[in-house]
């Protein structure tokens, strides 16, 4: 765990060294009057001019995380990274909602595929197809149908969560040993015995697998069904407006994206402790 | 033994369903027009005041911003409340198709959008049966901007030049205009999709832009030239109006479908909107400042700078309005059905009813006393503001 930490530290570390280095030799002029209040005027102007290292393209990074400490408004007593974390949780619930809908959608759905060849057959393709539309396309239709409103937007998020659990879980469902399977039916056992000692315990790796993407997924589901769904508190009108005004500020815009991954990483952290939580003591599953 | 790990998951599920469903993920999503009202200053009394507030929805065209100032001010102003009209705004954004969310059934009573657009949606399949019930901008706020460099002046200038035009049916006044200078896209220009920012003509991947004389075009007065560290200023740029190009379209009115419309008390209501929204436009004109708030108000990522210089912008294509705010300018609309017919929009003149004045007028008609054309409108300054913060 701690080396995984330094790990993580140090490639980050290299990242924004890298970072900076592009845009020191080949960025825009480097201005900071008064540079870190040290009454030091610097400047710097880089013998290169590369058009993915200007200010537009690639800002300094202590920039982004500057204009996260400044006010979001002018006059506003609250700060960017105040408003984003506020946004950034209210996105949260909507995606959680449509996390665990999706996830018992998808629980049900493989239930049913993995007792029922003739409905595995039928209604797989369906499945797979239903994630080869586009999101964007399909947003707009689901917030003509169910109205502009959070109830769109967790349909969104649960429509990109029950992909994965399904998949994962008809595998799952059919993980236990054949032998087990034997023994329970030796017993006479019940179809919801079976179901309940042997495959849904051996299904809980992969259900696990199939959360931690459903939880990235739910989120991405979120923020962008909050755009033709005219929610104003989350983090989708944030990207809206930031985006809009990029020329003038790109710096917001890469805060807004920055906290979204943030708050990714969050959800998949959460799911990635129950997971430990739950499994403990079994034996190692495969890392995801 | 697994029994506790299953009652252990069961319970953080609980845990995650009753933090789902305890906060607020489920409160109402679109702004609510349920301000207190306060005493509308200088109004009339109602064209004819319903017993029971009427609920209506307004579909704007993109997300907040002082495009709409009018509306926002006409509810902080308690304007909707004394129209005996219960509003509720919904926003547009991105793969938000306003006139298509207008046209529905069900949906939003009034819609904002641009005269050509709705003109399309009206033969397309379904075909819409939006009506033009009020021309609120008079005027096109159309531009294309070029660093002066070019020297791109006029739509003849395009000769030989990538020209940045958007899509979805905006492109069509920078395409007449280069039509009218005998350049035809493709052969005697380069036309290229841009995005909906100024990023291409930023970085000069095209000689000239289309831009929004009240937001794309401040954002490059906004950003800071990267070699001098200073703002741009409008003399590094040239700037073509389609006001003076004779290419100009008519943009934001209020629609409403017909269909609504023919329901008992419907007019009533329309009207009462109407009159309503004059009055908050009215008092943008006269107030710039509160509505300029209000607009921020809307929302914490909007900046107040751009803002104040979107509404500084707006109010002259809402004013002066000749024959009171609303009136359709029958010239102006027969250039919007010329230049639609000469880009292949639609086939035909509309019939018409596609726009109708009734409303509007009787709307007026209440407001007697208030100033609904604003002859001696003159536009104010603003100061540009880095990063229109």
């Amino acid at each position: 765990m701690r080396r995984q930490a330094v790990l993580f530290g140090s490639f980050a570390l290299v990242v924004l060294v890298a970072w900076e280095g592009v845009k020191f030799l080949g960025g825009v002029p480097w201005r900071f009057p008064n540079a870190l209040g040290l009454g030091i005027d610097v400047f710097h102007d880089p013998p290169f001019r590369w058009a993915f290292a200007n200010d537009l393209n690639l800002p300094h990074w202590f920039n982004i995380l500057g204009v996260l400490g400044q006010p979001v408004q002018r006059g506003s007593d609250e700060s960017l990274g105040t408003f984003l974390a506020g946004a950034a949780f209210y996105t949260w619930r909507e995606a959680a909602i449509g996390f665990v809908v999706g996830a018992l959608l998808g629980l049900v759905l493989a239930t049913l595929f993995v007792h029922s060849r003739l409905a595995e057959r039928a209604f797989v393709p369906y499945v797979v197809a239903s994630q080869t539309i586009p999101i964007v396309a399909l947003a707009p239709m689901i917030v003509y149908a169910f109205g502009p409103s959070v109830a769109s937007v967790v349909i969104i998020a649960t429509y990109l969560t029950f992909f994965p659990v399904t998949i994962a879980m008809i595998r799952g469902l059919r993980s236990p040993d054949p032998r087990a399977l034997e023994l329970m039916r030796s017993y006479a056992s019940s179809a919801w015995d079976v179901y309940r000692k042997v495959r849904l315990p051996a299904s809980l790796p992969y259900l696990f697998t199939a959360l931690k993407i459903a939880a990235t997924a739910s989120i991405v589901g979120a923020i962008i069904g909050e755009g033709p769904g005219g929610i104003p508190d989350g983090l989708g009108r944030a990207i809206i407006n930031f985006n809009q005004s990029y020329i003038t500020s790109p710096e917001k815009l890469w805060g807004a994206i920055l906290v979204s991954s943030l708050l990714g990483i969050s959800f998949f952290a959460i799911i990635r402790l129950l997971e430990s939580l739950t499994l403990r003591g079994r034996a190692a599953v495969p890392e995801l | 033994m697994h029994r506790t790990r299953f009652l252990a998951l069961a319970a953080t599920a609980g845990i995650l369903i009753t933090a789902c469903t305890t906060g607020g993920g489920t409160s109402a999503a679109p702004t609510t027009a349920s301000t207190a009202p306060s005493t509308p200053a200088g109004s009339a009394p109602p064209a004819s005041q319903p017993a029971e507030a009427a609920a209506v929805r307004l579909q704007l065209q993109w997300a907040p911003q002082a495009q709409f100032a009018g509306y926002f001010a006409a509810v902080e102003q308690g304007y909707y409340d004394a129209a005996g009209i219960d509003l509720t705004i919904v926003p547009g954004g991105p793969d938000v198709i306003p006139q298509a969310a207008g046209s529905a059934a069900d949906g939003p009573e009034f819609t904002i959008s641009w005269v050509p657009k709705v003109l399309e949606a009206r033969i397309g399949n379904p075909a819409s049966d939006l009506v033009n019930i009020a021309q609120i901008f008079q005027r096109s706020g159309t531009l294309s901007v070029s660093w002066k460099e070019s020297n791109i002046t006029k739509p003849a200038d395009f000769a030989g030049k990538k020209v940045g035009v958007w899509d979805f049916g905006n492109e069509f006044e920078v395409t007449a205009a280069a039509k009218k200078a005998g350049l035809e896209a493709g052969t005697d220009y380069e036309k290229v999709i841009q995005p909906f920012d100024m990023t291409l003509l930023l970085s000069k991947q095209i000689d000239v832009a289309e831009a929004m004389i009240y937001n794309e075009y401040a954002q490059v007065l906004e950003a800071a030239n990267p070699e001098t560290g200073q703002l741009y200023q409008p003399t590094d740029l040239n700037v073509i109006n389609y006001n003076d190009e004779g290419t100009a379209m008519l943009q934001d009115a209020i629609f409403a479908r017909a269909s609504w419309l023919s329901e008992a008390g419907n007019e009533d209501i329309a009207t009462n909107f109407l009159k309503a929204s004059f009055q908050g436009w009215v008092y943008c004109r006269d107030q710039p400042a509160d509505c300029i708030q209000y607009t921020v108000d809307q929302g914490s990522t909007l900046g107040a700078g751009h803002q104040a210089w979107m509404m500084n912008e707006i109010n002259p294509l809402v004013w002066p309005a000749p024959n009171g705010i609303g009136i359709m300018d029958a010239a102006q609309w027969q250039q919007t059905v010329d230049v639609s017919i000469g880009a292949g929009i639609i086939k035909e003149a509309p019939p018409a009813d596609a726009y109708r004045t009734d409303l509007a007028e009787a709307a007026l008609a209440a407001l007697a006393d208030v100033d609904t054309k604003g002859e001696s409108f003159v536009k104010g300054t603003v100061e540009v503001t880095a990063g229109g913060n």
